[in-house]
């Protein structure tokens, strides 16, 4: 659909051709005025005339006033994450990379792959500390046993922890401000060393998050 | 009244009309046909007359269910007091050879049963439940024809859908589907009645039922597909002009021109009916005026589609032929692109793999005749007889078309010669054609045939009796098996009547009155889904600056002319005009136009870099872009933003005082890149919003999928629902 934001111009030549057209029409008897139509060879040959005349003609293309102006600000983008999420938020998804197996939006915890992906913008990168709140199930960890846990920014180590028992935990540390950065939002990997894959879908569970991110 | 009964009903009514409408056609005409013939040729010229009928209905705005029930017992009526339904034909042929009769009615009930079955059952075909079904049902919504300039596939011709039409109108989708399965039950009928006229009566039965079984064939006519009807009307053509090629009676031609015309109202690649028609007619008769009842008769199946692509699209054989009537509809560049992809279908690696394709993997192409074609060479033994070479002209002819698009589907109007060609060429060795017959029939079958095909293959893989007979729900014999009809529901559920919704995958649009957008299906759309790609991708952003720079002057008029030829498009996301750093307002007396593409200029001063104009066609020199500054202004340089994929073109800038010749400013600009943009993700959507579209649907497996989740704060969108992996969102406004 051409854009409707202004009235178009032009189109002069499709007045003239069928003016042109109408021409050769009537010596060509088509309007059977007189009675008389379709006066055999002069018919064709008036009617071939004219179509020639008809693709030689070039329509001047329309012309358009400027659109409504858009408003673009590069400037004024909201950054697409903040420093930290709960995964009740229906944010949630803008922070996760990859690593969740379960999406249901207002759900307080969400289960984990082996390795999980989320990101964070950070204001500045000095006095921070990372945080995650999760949970290793009853049943998950009767199978695996203790689960040793190894978090990394951008890929560099932040550290490891191992948890010998099941249940709902809360990791924390400092952040060196060298490992952080505010031009663009840090990855924060999280990796654990055993898992269950289920016996209905062979996905990977790892763990069931419920917070994470940055806070002073 | 239950379901079932408005299926049968939709189905049966429109068959019935149509054959009354023959009928009635045969009767003024006093054609005589033998009686085995006459009830099917009344019925597929009755069918191109009431497809006639709901095309007029359809553009005067009144297709609904009364209108047609009253159109459909008036012709009924009609005919029955005419007494026009008393089959006039006296002569029958002589009778089938017993053997044959029980072999061939044996495997025709089998399969009727496997096919009515299937036809019956909800539909689920892709084309048939988006396009095909999906106009007709919009059709119906609206009372008629509406200027649809956003989906290529509505200016494609109807002939079939508009039956599809009459018995939707009573029975929704399965009526419709029945309709088809009717012209796939026809088939080995019109088959065998050519080659009883014609002295071959056992190929004509061996044939018949060689094209009857074949999987692609079967699953086509058992959907809101149009091929098996398309086969039908054209074998019927051909059959009308070899029976006037000996009687040589002149108002045969009229049925004739009939059917050739609604080969093309049917299928724009069946048009070759036509001039196949025509030089036929010529060749025999050696005179003109012979040609007259067929034009005749061709043009009143040819002009109401033409002209309503020329009235409400601005080009008579839409989507195509688009470099003769250019319209900012369907551009040149995705016409081309279109053949060309469709011309190396299912990405074979060798030509030499079609014929393996073809007739037993199926998988590549979209379906399979079955592995009894494989011997198809043995039908050139018929070329001995004249019947065979007639035969195989048609099959030369209907086949040319598979050239441009390698489909398996797109043999199916050729099918019936071939097969006859086949049968016509073994039927002189005792034993083979019943033989193949057999074997063709048994491992046709879907329970044997998924032994050995492609598991892709497209082909009928059950015989749903309890979804045909509505034992088990539509709706959950649907959700169960069919992911686009899941999709289809979550946009009715969530999406506000007469809101649109635009998607990189389509979706089952027969199952919803929400209008999908999919980008490749129209310029506007492509355009929209270009700009997304261009907040997606890195490459495709706007981040190449062309800067010309020339001395201080005062211009009214700045013209951009491209002077290289090549296979890339020019664009201009943006066309700054400056003096100095300065960029000069657009004011509203500024106008811009192009000699190309020029219904898309706009984008190009609209002041978000995301949103471009593009030639639409390969480059050419001599394309221009011209901008009128509404008064004389003092400039010295312009910049243009654009992106990064067009290393062909070559641009020179001219300008105009107010009056007096142009001359060139800049013979070529500087190019730089810009710096990597924020803020184009919202840019792209808020051109979406611009369009009207405030609903947007990503598939699992769309470019950038997922991005739209993780950064859906950045494009402004918002999760509405999600089903099968596919979400939609909701595009939030940005304040201007």
């Amino acid at each position: 659909m051409p854009l409707n934001w202004g009235r178009a111009q032009g189109a002069d030549c499709q007045q003239s051709t069928a003016g042109l057209g109408q021409g050769a029409a009537n010596v060509a008897g088509l309007s059977n005025q007189a009675g008389q139509s379709w006066r055999g060879p002069w018919t064709f040959v008036a009617l071939a005339l004219s179509a020639g005349l008809l693709s030689q003609c070039k329509p001047v293309p329309q012309s358009y006033p400027p659109p409504l102006q858009r408003n673009f600000n590069p400037d004024a983008e909201p950054p697409a994450v903040g420093e930290a999420i709960s995964m009740m938020s229906p944010e949630a998804d803008n922070y996760i990379l990859s690593g969740t197996i379960t999406n249901e939006p207002g759900v307080k915890w969400r289960w984990c792959a082996p390795r999980l992906e989320m990101r964070f913008q950070l204001a500045s990168t000095r006095g921070l500390t990372y945080f995650m709140d999760f949970v290793l199930n009853e049943n998950t960890f009767a199978q695996t046993g203790p689960v040793k846990f190894r978090f990394l920014i951008d890929g560099k180590s932040l550290g490891e922890v191992l948890y010998d028992t099941p249940g709902e935990k809360h990791f924390e540390t400092p952040v060196p401000p060298e490992l952080l950065r505010t031009d663009r939002p840090v990855v924060v990997t999280t990796e654990v060393d055993k898992y269950l894959v289920s016996q209905s879908d062979q996905a990977k569970l790892a763990f069931l998050l419920i917070s994470a991110g940055f806070k002073p | 009244m239950p379901q079932l009964f408005y299926i049968l009903f939709g189905a049966a009514f429109t068959l019935l009309v149509s054959y009354c409408l023959g009928r009635l056609l045969f009767w003024r005409l006093r054609l005589e046909f033998f009686r085995e013939e006459e009830p099917l040729f009344a019925f597929l010229s009755g069918a191109s007359l009431l497809h006639f009928i709901v095309f007029l209905c359809c553009a005067a705005q009144v297709a609904k269910k009364a209108v047609f029930l009253a159109i459909g017992w008036l012709i009924v009526l009609t005919a029955w007091r005419r007494g026009a339904l008393r089959l006039a034909a006296t002569r029958r042929f002589d009778p089938l050879p017993r053997a044959w009769r029980l072999l061939f009615f044996a495997v025709f009930a089998a399969y009727a049963f496997l096919y009515l079955a299937n036809a019956m059952a909800p539909e689920m075909s892709p084309d048939g439940s988006s396009y095909h079904l999906g106009f007709v049902a919009k059709y119906l919504r609206e009372r008629g024809f509406s200027r649809i300039t956003t989906n290529m596939y509505a200016n494609l011709t109807q002939g079939v859908e508009m039956l599809f039409a009459f018995a939707f109108a009573f029975g929704r989708h399965s009526s419709a589907a029945l309709v088809h399965c009717a012209f796939l039950l026809m088939l080995p009928f019109l088959m065998l009645n050519h080659a009883r006229r014609f002295g071959f009566p056992v190929a004509g039965l061996g044939g018949g039922l060689l094209a009857l079984c074949a999987p692609v064939i079967g699953v086509d006519g058992t959907t809101a597909y149009i091929d098996v009807a398309v086969a039908c009307v054209v074998f019927a053509t051909f059959a009308l002009l070899q029976i006037w090629s000996v009687s040589r009676e002149p108002k045969l031609l009229v049925l004739v021109g009939l059917l050739a015309g609604f080969c093309f109202a049917a299928k724009y690649t069946a048009a070759l009916a036509i001039p196949y028609v025509g030089v036929y007619v010529l060749w025999k008769s050696k005179a003109l005026r012979t040609l007259l009842p067929v034009a005749a008769s061709v043009l009143l199946m040819v002009v109401p589609w033409t002209a309503k692509n020329w009235i409400l699209v601005g080009n008579p054989l839409s989507p195509f032929a688009n470099q003769f009537f250019p319209n900012p509809n369907v551009t040149l560049a995705f016409e081309r692109e279109y053949i060309a992809m469709m011309r190396n279908w299912g990405q074979l690696k060798s030509k030499s793999e079609i014929p393996l394709e073809l007739t037993v993997k199926g998988g590549r192409l979209g379906g399979l005749f079955g592995p009894v074609f494989v011997l198809l060479p043995l039908g050139l033994l018929a070329l001995r007889r004249r019947e065979g070479r007639q035969l195989w002209l048609a099959a030369a002819v209907f086949a040319a078309p598979y050239y441009n698009n390698l489909g398996t589907r797109f043999l199916i109007p050729a099918a019936p010669f071939l097969a006859l060609t086949l049968a016509l060429g073994v039927q002189a060795s005792r034993g083979i054609l019943p033989f193949l017959v057999l074997l063709h029939a048994t491992i046709s079958w879907p329970h044997v045939l998924r032994k050995y095909c492609s598991p892709y293959a497209w082909r009928l893989e059950r015989i749903p009796v309890a979804a045909a007979l509505r034992i088990t729900k539509e709706e959950k014999f649907l959700a169960e098996r069919f992911p686009s009809y899941v999709i289809a529901r979550m946009i009715e559920d969530s999406v506000p009547a007469g809101e649109q919704v635009f998607s990189f995958s389509g979706a089952a649009d027969a199952y919803m009155s929400r209008e999908l957008r999919v980008a490749y299906m129209s310029a506007s759309n492509s355009l929209l889904g270009e700009f997304i790609w261009s907040a997606l991708f890195p490459d495709l952003a706007p981040s190449l600056r062309l800067h010309f720079e020339f001395p201080l002057q005062g211009l009214r008029r700045l013209r951009l002319v491209q002077t290289a030829g090549g296979t890339d498009q020019w664009s201009i996301g943006e066309w700054r005009v400056r003096r100095g750093e300065r960029e000069l307002p657009r004011g509203a007396d500024w106008r811009i136009r192009a000699n190309v593409n020029p219904w898309y200029v706009q984008y190009a001063i609209d002041n978000n870099p995301v949103s471009r104009w593009r030639t639409g066609e390969p480059i050419r020199p001599g394309m221009w872009m011209e901008l009128d500054l509404g008064a004389v202004r003092t400039v010295d340089n312009v910049l243009l933003e654009v992106v990064d994929d067009q290393g062909q073109v070559r641009l020179r800038l001219e300008g105009q005082a107010d009056t007096g010749p142009w001359k060139v400013l800049s013979q070529q600009p500087k190019f730089f890149k810009g710096s990597q943009m924020k803020g184009l993700r919202r840019a792209a959507m808020q051109e979406l919003r611009a369009a009207g579209i405030r609903y947007y649907l990503v598939a699992p497996g769309d470019p950038g999928a997922d991005d739209f989740r993780v950064n859906s704060k950045l494009w402004g969108i918002k999760l509405l629902a999600e089903r099968a992996g596919t979400r939609l969102y909701y595009i939030e406004e940005t304040p201007q």
